[in-house]
């Protein structure tokens, strides 16, 4: 009986140590597919900055970030003792609420583009950051965290679409693109800090995580 | 002093007509008043002998410094100006005859000691003349070699003021509840560079970095806005050690620099630059997350020059600068 319930026992540590490596491949995708929709954003954004024109397209041009709630995108912003502080499924629940939001607003983006090349890219963006979200609703799943489940798809983070020389419409789209590049460099370093702690947890095992 | 009724009557009887016993007062306010009156002749005595009297000795020169732009003119009149025959000196010798000392398009050269004559060679004033530039907005530049935990900003003034100059820098971040102005860390007023610390990270509206220059002909005022994490600049790697291994190949290890506060949660990315031929030709491997490379198919007999620069892992901010070159040449055999 106690070799059976040893035997038990180790089937459960190591259906524990698997469970756990896939979620360490799992971050590591996540990671990988952030990393990778961050060099595409730089290509974008250079070719969309283009086509808003002046004074968008002026090097360190900067528009006051509108206080509207057709842009309600949860900041990145942080300080890094509360970055640090954050619980995973915190971490991964802070990222799916931003890609909901941010997903909702470049497939708008791309609606209202005029641009028939930048808006080919900005929708094949869209199915990047489409299975970004998956990915992070997938790893909040194996962290049995619960999860808010994406943003209604109909429902626009931006304006009713005026004509293409509003500024304010421009100044939004900036601002969504702006957005979108801060919470990737922040998923990234969220997406690191994950595979630490789990790779933490792992090596000590039956510690909590750093 | 008269009564009502016309008759003199003396102060110690108008007193006694207060209600006060003349007996007490009057040994006693007559030796006061005397004590007084005496008092008062020895100090204008006395008064005589150590004040000056103007009307035989000339009064003390005046002594001022003045601030002047190069470039701009400036009338200096001694005294009230108007004086006739009085001439003004530059150490020592004569400069100009007249009230008035008149420079124009004033240079570097101007600056020094004037001194104003009476026609009779009194010296009424003496002038520290400085010369310099108001401030001109600084050029500032911050990166981040300490991400996350600070930021250092440096500025420079063109043209050079000359003049003693001191400078004042905060920073805010513009949060939707009141922001809070720091200030950003020096040790002394003149340091020309200063260290931010509380950092807003992953931003998206920047930090406003708020230098003032001032000094006696003015001051000047740049705002810099800044995201933090495009201007991530790390220091250059450390420790960099090559070691040969069989088969004509190199070894190169590194170590992250101390002043990267957390290299395992803000991971940096490496590049390995080999010179040779005199460090006219290079080329540069990587990048690599890991601390150490090894480079084969090298030439025998050949000197390399190996340098190692880091950069955040994902390509924001700037490469760092190339660590100091270690040299290792290949055995010929």
């Amino acid at each position: 009986m106690l070799l059976l319930a040893a035997m038990v026992g180790c089937v459960q540590v190591e259906d524990r140590a698997v469970t756990l490596s896939n979620e360490r491949n799992s971050i590591e995708r996540t990671y990988e597919l952030t990393k990778y929709l961050d060099h595409q954003l730089k290509e974008i954004k250079d070719t969309y900055l283009l086509y808003l024109g002046p004074p968008f397209s002026d090097p360190d041009f900067s528009p006051p970030r509108p206080n509207i709630s057709s842009l309600a995108v949860p900041s990145a912003a942080t300080r890094v003792d509360l970055w640090r502080g954050l619980e995973n499924g915190a971490r991964l629940a802070q990222n799916q609420r931003a890609y909901s939001v941010l997903l909702c607003a470049v497939r708008e983006l791309a609606r209202s583009t005029l641009c028939p090349y930048l808006q080919s890219s900005l929708l094949h963006f869209c199915s990047g950051l489409s299975g970004l979200l998956g990915s992070i609703s997938g790893l909040m799943n194996a962290l049995g965290v619960a999860t808010d489940g994406h943003a209604p798809l109909t429902t626009p983070a931006l304006s009713p679409r005026p004509a293409l020389n509003d500024f304010t419409r421009k100044v939004e789209g900036f601002w969504v693109l702006r957005e979108l590049q801060s919470w990737l460099w922040r998923s990234a370093k969220d997406f690191t800090r994950l595979k630490k702690r789990l790779r933490t947890f792992h090596n000590g095992a039956g510690h909590k995580p750093v | 002093m008269i009564n009502k009724t016309g008759s003199a009557v003396s102060v110690n009887s108008c007193l006694g007509g207060f209600g006060l016993p003349e007996y007490l007062f009057a040994p006693a306010f007559t030796m006061c008043l005397k004590t007084g009156l005496w008092a008062l002749a020895v100090a204008a005595f006395f008064s005589q002998l150590c004040c000056e009297d103007t009307s035989t000795h000339p009064p003390k020169p005046i002594s001022r410094g003045i601030y002047v732009a190069i470039g701009s003119s400036v009338k200096l009149p001694c005294g009230d100006g108007m004086t006739k025959g009085t001439e003004w000196r530059v150490n020592g010798s004569m400069l100009v005859s007249g009230p008035v000392l008149h420079l124009h398009n004033t240079s570097l050269e101007d600056q020094g000691i004037y001194t104003c004559h009476s026609p009779n060679g009194g010296h009424i004033e003496t002038l520290h003349l400085w010369m310099g530039y108001a401030p001109s907005p600084p050029v500032v530049q911050c990166w981040s070699p300490s991400y996350p935990l600070k930021a250092v900003c440096s500025w420079t003034q063109t043209p050079d003021p000359i003049l003693p100059t001191y400078y004042i820098a905060t920073y805010w971040y513009p949060r939707t509840e009141q922001p809070l102005v720091h200030s950003c860390r020096r040790e002394s007023d003149q340091d020309q560079q200063c260290i931010l610390e509380e950092l807003e990270l992953y931003a998206t509206v920047p930090h406003l970095v708020n230098i003032t220059a001032v000094n006696a002909l003015g001051s000047a005022t740049r705002i810099l806005p800044i995201l933090i994490d495009d201007i991530m600049k790390p220091d250059p790697p450390v420790n960099v050690k090559v070691t040969l291994q069989p088969g004509r190949k190199l070894h190169v290890q590194w170590a992250p620099p101390p002043s990267w506060p957390d290299p395992v949660n803000f991971t940096l990315k490496y590049k390995v630059q080999f010179q040779w031929d005199k460090r006219k030709t290079a080329s540069i491997m990587g990048p690599y997350e890991s601390l150490s490379m090894v480079r084969s198919g090298l030439v025998p007999g050949r000197t390399y020059h190996i340098q190692v620069s880091a950069m955040d892992f994902m390509g924001q901010g700037q490469s760092s600068e190339w660590s100091d070159p270690v040299t290792i040449t290949l055995p010929t055999s």
